[in-house]
């Protein structure tokens, strides 16, 4: 009542009246100021920034889009017996399709599966994740049915992971490798899905279990990246069997009573790359024909009879399917291909003897799950993917570019450039992490945005030591050799300088983890030339890196032995850490994970706060609920941001 | 006059109100549930599957939620 009489007299004569009219038209003229806080884009709990300035949501919203709007759908396994599929998308849940083009059923959500298998007999799947603890994966089984996941394993040890497991043929149980990167040692393991046993037997190093037969498992024991061993281990002797002693080999797998495995660097091997089989029982390694003109086998697969051979062969990222008839162990002809275009493929399987399944995705294409029949030669789409208005026709496609670097290797990568360049576009390099892994041109959606609103050129690359060039390339950065990656990136600068559509006046440098550590050295030794750095989750110091308790021999293969002074010494000289007095005051965005049991937490923190003493602009974002590849809507918005500013600022730089 | 001051008051008060209720919402549905439900877009790919180990090279994280992950299922 009276809120009614005051409301009314707001609109009288009396003197109460014009107060009121005072205070409305104060906070009329307020209300822009007040409203101006319902623009920022808030910090994530668990965040803590330093250098940031508050981000507007106005100017990132157009960063973002419904998720509606996209379908992007990636196979995880397939159900052969009842012609089914497990399929995931942009969110990492585990959905199943029952049948070309039905709506995915949701499964599993907010887990982090590095593997899913389907039972044989298609009831049931089993998977890893690290969701409860960063990098220890644990095994998990998961009945359609009951529709409910079930822990199988217990990690006792103080740094233990399931990384590895494979179906016994009859699906009965589960082998898995339990690896204890505290002991650097791996046990063998198995699961009758109520009760666990070990074998006894003494692994060192890092192992994985690669496929199993009725009684043998096929080990893979990673000593290097270039030197992948298999071994057969055998149940019922307890005995342990190298498949080859020299040779990389990448993949393994049985096939009744042989084992198959590819194989580089093997004395047995005229060519780059050969695949050999062998019998369990009588051993005597035969080396199956095929065509010269593959390049880098990336997967093989033999169809359920045996009949036909799958095998993936990818080119500078660009997957290629080829599909071959066999006949008595031999290959007897190629089908004619199938997929035109360039794509990447993932994880194709066979659903029957002439049918397999694939996903097919590239920069401008989400992905997307076909399959294709040998006999009927026909094509059928099991998703369709969706493309956001938005994110339609802003780039070019991407293309392969190549440059030389100092020694005359060649190194590649793919550049994503807007569809419209005023004038000269500024150019961000990715460095992906690893060094061991192959950036192929996926569908991603960032390059897009950058390239639409911020008209960047987005480069990727594959410097030495990536994989999918062979071991030789993948070990060129070895130990001593790691600036030769750095040197790479020069020479990449160098090849912009050369380009009269990309601005060599305004280079940025983007890398995670590993690749973090090339941008950050990268920027030290280029400190003209490369004006602004992003490092996310980085290696910083290798030194720092090989001083932590899990570091085996994989890592001391690729960064060298800590122990080695002189070369830890000259590693020191390509990280900014202790040596900021050469960094050229480049703005940095740097961000950290407080789980984050990858990298030394130190060495991130002392390069920030010695970058911060000397004045150098630095951008971090600390949090304190993720780990190592952490990212978020707001990470993604203080890059774009940062960006921005950093493209704006040479802008001015330039016309002064 | 009357008439003028009329409406300047309900000009007034609408902005006002309207304004009010903006930012509410804004706090609570408005632009922040826009954000709570788009992807965030950020998706680098590694395939780390077969040269790899795990540890060494494995990114791939799920973002928050509705977010994209770097994670592309190999094997």
């Amino acid at each position: 009542m009276l809120y009614v009489k005051r409301k009314t007299k707001v609109c009288g004569k009396n003197a109460a009246s014009q107060y009121l009219g005072w205070l409305l038209l104060i906070l009329f003229l307020a209300s822009p100021v007040l409203s101006q806080d319902t623009d920022v884009f808030p910090v994530p709990d668990g965040y803590q920034i330093e250098g940031i300035p508050q981000i507007r949501k106005s100017e990132v919203e157009n960063m973002f889009y419904d998720p509606a709007s996209i379908r992007s759908n990636l196979i995880w396994d397939a159900d052969r017996r009842n012609q089914r599929l497990l399929v995931t998308d942009e969110t990492n849940s585990v959905y199943l399709l029952s049948s070309p083009l039905s709506k995915p059923d949701k499964l599993l959500e907010k887990i982090v599966p590095n593997t899913v298998k389907t039972r044989p007999d298609g009831g049931s799947f089993a998977y890893t994740s690290d969701h409860e603890d960063e990098d220890n994966y644990q095994l998990y089984f998961y009945d359609l049915k009951e529709r409910t996941p079930k822990r199988l394993t217990t990690l006792t040890g103080k740094d233990e992971s399931i990384e590895s497991f494979v179906w016994s043929r009859d699906g009965d149980s589960l082998f898995y490798s339990k690896v204890d990167y505290d002991s650097k040692t791996s046990k063998v393991c198995r699961n009758d899905l109520t009760a666990e046993t070990c074998y006894q037997i003494d692994l060192k190093g890092i192992w994985n279990v690669v496929d199993s037969n009725k009684d043998g498992i096929l080990l893979k024991h990673w000593k290097a990246s270039s030197s992948q061993l298999l071994y057969i281990y055998k149940i019922q002797s307890n005995k342990l069997t190298p498949v080859e002693e020299k040779a990389n080999s990448r993949k393994g797998f049985l096939v009744d009573d042989r084992v198959f495995w590819t194989a580089e660097g093997s004395d047995l091997c005229a060519k780059k790359q050969c695949i050999f089989s062998s019998s369990l029982k009588s051993g005597g390694p035969k080396e199956l024909n095929l065509p010269a003109n593959l390049v880098n086998i990336d997967d093989v697969k033999f169809s359920p009879s045996g009949n036909y051979l799958l095998i993936q062969d990818s080119i500078n990222g660009i997957d290629n399917l080829r599909i071959f008839r066999v006949k008595r162990d031999k290959v007897v002809e190629e089908i004619p291909r199938f997929i035109s275009g360039s794509f990447v493929i993932w994880n194709i399987r066979w659903l029957s003897d002439t049918e397999l399944a694939y996903t097919l995705e590239n920069n401008g294409k989400p992905a997307a799950i076909q399959s294709f029949n040998i006999a009927s030669k026909r094509i059928t789409d099991w998703t369709k993917e969706l493309l956001p208005a938005q994110l339609e026709g802003k780039v070019q496609s991407p293309e392969v570019i190549r440059w030389k670097s100092f020694d005359q290797h060649e190194i590649t990568g793919y550049i994503v450039r807007p569809k419209v360049v005023v004038k000269k576009s500024p150019v961000l390099i990715f460095i992906h992490g690893g060094p061991q892994i192959l950036d192929k041109p996926v569908f991603n959606s960032f390059d897009i945005r950058l390239a639409s609103n911020l008209g960047l050129t987005t480069i990727h690359t594959n410097i030495r030591g990536s994989s999918g060039f062979g071991d030789e390339f993948m070990d060129a950065d070895n130990k001593e050799k790691r600036g030769d990656a750095i040197k790479d990136v020069q020479s990449l600068l160098d090849w912009i300088g050369t380009q009269p559509d990309l601005d060599a006046g305004r280079i940025f440098i983007r890398g995670e983890s590993y690749g973090g550590y090339v941008a950050l050295s990268s920027a030290l030794q280029e400190p003209r030339r490369i004006k602004a750095v992003v490092a996310e989750y980085p290696l910083v110091s290798i030194r720092g890196f090989l001083s932590q308790s899990w570091i085996d021999e994989f890592a001391r293969n690729e960064y060298g032995d800590p122990k080695d002074e002189n070369l830890m010494a000259r590693l020191d000289q390509l990280s900014p850490l202790n040596n900021v007095g050469r960094w050229n005051n480049a703005p940095l965005l740097l961000t950290r994970g407080k789980q984050d049991s990858r990298n030394p937490e130190k060495d991130v923190t002392d390069l920030k706060t010695q970058l911060q003493k000397k004045g150098s602009e630095v951008w971090y974002i600390y949090s304190t609920k993720d780990g190592h590849g952490f990212g978020s809507k707001y990470v993604a918005a203080a890059m774009y941001i940062f960006l921005k500013q950093q493209i704006k600022k040479e802008n001015q730089g330039e016309t002064k | 006059m009357k008439k003028m001051k009329s409406v300047l008051c309900i000009a007034l008060l609408s902005t006002i109100l309207v304004g009010n209720v903006f930012a509410g919402d804004t706090a609570g549905s408005g632009l922040l549930g826009f954000f709570d439900n788009v992807i965030n877009a950020v998706i680098s790919l590694v395939a780390p599957a077969d040269s790899c180990e795990t540890r060494q090279c494995q990114t791939c994280r799920p973002r928050e939620d509705g977010g994209s992950g770097n994670c592309r299922p190999t094997r």
